[in-house]
């Protein structure tokens, strides 16, 4: 009898304690969205700080008489063509991660043969400015690393919060849509190996 | 007459005696290998000291009076501007390299205070392959200890000295010149804001405890009068609430109090973002 009286308010309070983790699961899923975006404009970050180290590099090099011209025009190129891959923070997808994470390869690669070939350059190598170019490329791609993998961090973060309940339900209604990863292969993760 | 069935219940009992024994056994080999489950990840990277320790050494390149002598340099350098410089000397890295062990270490250690980022790493393999320094720079650090700094004083200012088995002379020179590098950047405030924001927060939440338990009381009192079980489970609701309240208030003030640390202190939070520089000898 008591029971049946209660009824409507517990419905009631049910629903009320319903809205309110939803209010909160959504302004959660929110919070880390945004965490995955300025993230994201962190791993820009680095690698535009990787882009504006190499036009210097390319000028130290050319002076050096019969540097290969291939592998210079190669690195130019890669850069150019890795600089033109922009992801709007908005659309960060599995497929756009990965396209820009092929262009940025495309980059490490060719600077890496560069780097290499500039082993056969003693003079070079003994360049002040050059030394310098290649210490900050270096820390360069430290910082790179470490960017990824707040990244990754913070998608991961944000992916498992969407699947959990209550905010499951949530997803459909405001287009919270899961992010992607970058993929560790091949080394990338490190970025390339380069030895000086 | 009672004697089988006593034999019998004897020998149920000590059976289920060696079961028990059994089962216990298993729990202990469990409990054993428990640790190195758990430990097989972190085994390379030594537990956060409370409070903070700044001269790790595992390989003992140092003699105890050298280890006392830096410990007490880089904790008064601490005091004077919060800027946090662990040295650590280890024989192996596990699968880490130098770079990404140092900032690891850097950022799981909370090195620097939260606010400014301001710890800084240096972090000696000291046997090989791959022997070498690593000098990481918090965020913070970064500006004033670029990495080609960080170079330099390894090749110039550490290095020479190391050649010669001079490590404590490497070591100290090494820290001086971060020091030095870092001079003026940063100095012991004590983040006086931070203090103050958590005090208020907790006074706020306090006082908005008290008065929902107050409201909840004398709700309480009056319903009493006309139904007393929706009264007594309202009054119940009510303290549960302020009370989830009042913890969240306790917490952020407990969260900034870490940085009014005089005594050595302790690492704090700060960040690592790959700064720095590494180098042979």
């Amino acid at each position: 009898m008591d029971f049946r009286k209660y009824l409507p308010l517990i419905m009631i309070g049910l629903v009320v304690v319903l809205v309110f983790s939803m209010c909160g699961s959504y302004n959660g899923a929110v919070s880390k969205e945004e965490n995955v975006k300025k993230a994201w404009s962190q791993v820009e970050n680095q690698y535009q700080r990787r882009a504006d180290l190499i036009p210097n590099l390319v000028n130290t090099v050319k002076g050096y008489a019969n540097f290969e011209q291939q592998t210079l025009t190669a690195v130019v190129q890669a850069r150019a063509s890795a600089t033109q891959v922009k992801v709007d923070p908005n659309e960060l997808t599995p497929e756009n991660i990965q396209r820009f994470e092929q262009a940025q390869q495309g980059l490490s690669g060719a600077l890496g043969k560069l780097l290499m070939i500039t082993e056969n350059y003693p003079d070079l190598k003994a360049n002040q400015s050059f030394l310098g170019l290649q210490q900050q490329l270096e820390g360069t791609e430290n910082r790179i690393s470490v960017e990824r993998k707040n990244f990754n961090e913070a998608v991961n973060d944000y992916n498992s919060s969407i699947r959990r309940f209550p905010t499951n339900l949530l997803v459909g209604m405001f287009g919270f849509t899961p992010k992607g990863y970058f993929q560790a292969t091949a080394g990338s993760d490190r970025a390339p190996e380069v030895k000086f | 007459m009672n004697c089988p069935m006593k034999s019998y219940m004897v020998k149920q009992l000590s059976g289920m005696h060696t079961i028990s024994k059994a089962c216990l056994r298993v729990f202990w080999v469990a409990l054993a290998f428990l640790p190195s489950f758990l430990g097989a990840q972190t085994d390379v990277f030594p537990p956060k000291p409370e409070p903070a320790v700044y001269v790790h050494d595992f390989s003992n390149w140092l003699d105890r009076n050298q280890v006392a002598m830096l410990e007490e340099k880089l904790r008064r350098y601490h005091d004077s501007t919060s800027t946090q410089l662990v040295v650590m000397i280890r024989p192996d890295l596990g699968d880490y390299d130098k770079s990404s062990y140092a900032i690891e270490l850097g950022n799981r250690w909370g090195i620097g205070k939260k606010s400014k980022n301001n710890g800084v790493v240096m972090l000696i393999k000291s046997e090989q392959p791959d022997r070498g320094i690593f000098i990481a720079t918090g965020y913070g650090t970064e500006g004033a200890l670029p990495d080609i700094l960080a170079g330099q004083i390894i090749r110039n200012t550490m290095g020479p000295f190391f050649r010669e088995k001079k490590y404590y002379e490497g070591i100290d020179a090494g820290t001086n010149e971060i020091i030095k590098a870092l001079s003026g950047e940063f100095k012991n405030d004590g983040e006086p804001g931070d203090a103050k924001a958590g005090m208020v927060v907790l006074v706020i939440f306090l006082i908005i405890f008290f008065l929902i338990l107050f409201f909840v009381f004398r709700a309480a009192k009056r319903g009493a009068r006309m139904i007393t079980h929706s009264g007594a489970g309202g009054s119940m609701w009510g303290a549960g609430w302020g009370a989830g309240s009042g913890w969240g208030g306790g917490g952020s003030s407990g969260g900034s109090s870490w940085g009014g640390g005089s005594d050595g202190g302790s690492f704090g939070g700060g960040s690592f973002g790959g700064g720095g520089a590494g180098g042979d000898w």
